[in-house]
């Protein structure tokens, strides 16, 4: 591979990291959230 | 035929379980601050899940692959721009926290309220004209996808546009935004899972030696560099990282969850941490594009050329699963998009023009008839209608229709204390009439006289819409005397 190709492998590594990392953590602490929403539209 | 009895089961339990919950929410919609902004109840990790799932369809799968497709690599820099553009407007707040802390529902409310209730009229007909005409081609895209997916092929189009709109409509009419939090929140995991199961199967069926040598072996320098790149060069990069931070700021389906946000502070960390996922949320699907060519080759129809390979690649048991993200990737932008339209045609156009005093249950009624209205054209307009250049391109140019206006006219109001209302009414003007040209000149092109043709370059005709919203903005505004400025207003809503 050439540096070039590299380089934008290692970006979209850490961009994809990133996404999922937060994907993950968010879809954990937002059922708190949307049980939160919920109690209070009651 | 890639679709078997499992995929099938799969997706039929995941739309059933959708619909029931969007519709089973509607229970807890008390008045319209509960339909349009869910209360301002919305916490973190709720908005950040919410906020993605809205800027993430299966449309957006389809131009950002079709962009690795014809550019590799180079197009990643796209991804940058837009992750730097929302983690600049959730670290300063730009724009965001201002539109929250005044405690409108729509962003031509602001108008009303900074220059008056002519400027909000027009504001919320270019917002409505360049929202509906942006997410006219969703549709079609999302069912060009769905049936290269599944193995139907193109006559299955229609059909599947069809039922996945009446779906949506279906939840987001009788729910309005609290169904549209809660479904995004379902759909944003659904679509997260698709994402991670479509990349996976990307990289064992293409390793990244062979993508790269794809890429070099049929695009060259233009599949590395950006600025090699004929599609790209220094007016697309400034033009996108400018309307990026437009579309983060001032995008009526995205801003609408910030304003959904139990603060401005919320609403701030909410756009930050999706500006975190923003580099990815574009890179995973052009690396799905760069796998299509280096698994088909060159030559291939650009847009439908990602999905055959996902139909390929992906093992059946996944691909149900897989559909299901995408189904979900849609539908949560579909109710979002439809409800932020239609919330602007009820509040905007038609408030403007009727009678004050009118109540809260005819405003969620004229919203809804909206949403109805807007899914029929959407209907028939994504079924005939020709997309020119990358589908990339058309949306941020119907895009900026609005935003290049409506950027001048917020950021005007909100910091600098001499705009005006003439100002306003400039910069709006001013801001549509280049997309607008664009739209309309670039099907005679060839007939244009010389001195014209530039309108029909996307990249400029984009760049000069906020060039000249600006300079609208600035002229319209000195050359109002200094006794017609208005003092802007604080908070009227309390919430």
């Amino acid at each position: 591979m050439s540096p070039g190709a590299i380089a934008w492998m290692a970006i979209f590594a850490v961009s994809a990291a990133c996404f999922f990392v937060v994907a993950g953590v968010v879809s954990l602490l937002g059922i708190r959230d949307v049980k939160d929403l919920l109690r209070r539209h009651r | 035929m890639n679709f078997t009895a499992l995929d099938w089961v799969i997706v039929i339990v995941y739309l059933a379980f959708t619909i029931w919950a969007g519709i089973w929410v509607r229970r807890y919609v008390e008045d319209l601050g509960g339909y349009l902004v869910a209360g301002r109840r919305v916490r973190l990790a709720l908005g950040v899940a919410t906020l993605v799932a809205t800027e993430i369809g299966t449309v957006s799968f389809v131009y950002l692959a079709e962009l690795g497709y014809v550019a590799g690599f180079s197009c990643f820099v796209i991804g940058l721009l837009a992750a730097a553009a929302y983690v600049l407007v959730g670290r300063t707040g730009f724009i965001v926290s201002g539109l929250r802390e005044q405690g409108v529902m729509t962003i031509p409310e602001y108008y009303e309220g900074r220059y008056g209730r002519p400027v909000r009229l027009l504001g919320g007909i270019i917002l409505f004209i360049g929202g509906v005409l942006n997410m006219g081609i969703f549709l079609k895209f999302d069912g060009i996808f769905l049936s290269e997916v599944m193995g139907y092929g193109p006559r299955a189009v229609a059909v599947i546009m069809s039922v996945m709109m009446v779906v949506v409509v279906a939840y987001t009419v009788l729910g309005g935004m609290l169904s549209v939090v809660v479904t995004d929140f379902l759909q944003f995991v659904v679509l997260s899972f698709g994402m991670m199961v479509a990349t996976i199967a990307a990289f064992i069926a293409v390793p990244p030696r062979t993508m790269a040598a794809a890429v070099a072996l049929h695009l060259g320098d233009a599949g590395m560099d950006p600025l090699a790149n004929p599609r790209f060069g220094w007016p697309f990069i400034v033009w996108i990282f400018v309307s990026s931070v437009a579309a983060a700021a001032l995008w009526q389906p995205g801003v609408s969850k910030a304003l959904s946000s139990e603060s401005p502070e919320v609403a701030r960390k909410v756009f930050f941490y999706t500006g975190l996922t923003f580099a990815g949320r574009a890179m995973i699907p052009m690396v799905w594009g760069i796998a299509a060519l280096a698994y088909f080759g060159p030559g291939m129809p650009t847009l439908a050329v990602m999905p055959r390979l996902l139909g390929v690649i992906v093992p059946s048991g996944l691909l149900g699963l897989l559909v299901a993200g995408m189904l979900a990737a849609s539908m949560s932008t579909y109710s979002a998009y439809t409800l932020a339209w239609s919330s602007v045609f009820a509040r905007d156009i038609v408030g403007c023009l009727g009678p004050a005093d009118r109540s809260e249950a005819v405003t969620i009624r004229t919203t809804r008839y909206a949403t109805v209205g807007i899914a029929v054209f959407l209907l028939t307009f994504g079924l005939w209608y020709h997309v020119p250049d990358t589908a990339f391109q058309y949306l941020y140019i119907s895009g900026a229709m609005y935003t290049a206006g409506a950027l001048a006219v917020v950021a005007a109001g909100l910091y600098w204390p001499r705009a005006t209302a003439l100002g306003a009414y400039a910069a709006l003007l001013c801001g549509a009439a280049a997309p607008m040209g664009f739209l309309l000149l670039e099907r005679m092109r060839e007939r244009l006289p010389s001195w014209l043709a530039f309108v029909t370059d996307v990249n400029v005709a984009g760049l000069l819409s906020f060039g000249l919203a600006a300079a609208g903005m600035v002229v319209g505004s000195l050359a109002t005397p200094q006794a017609a400025v208005r003092t802007p207003v604080a908070n009227r809503s309390g919430l």
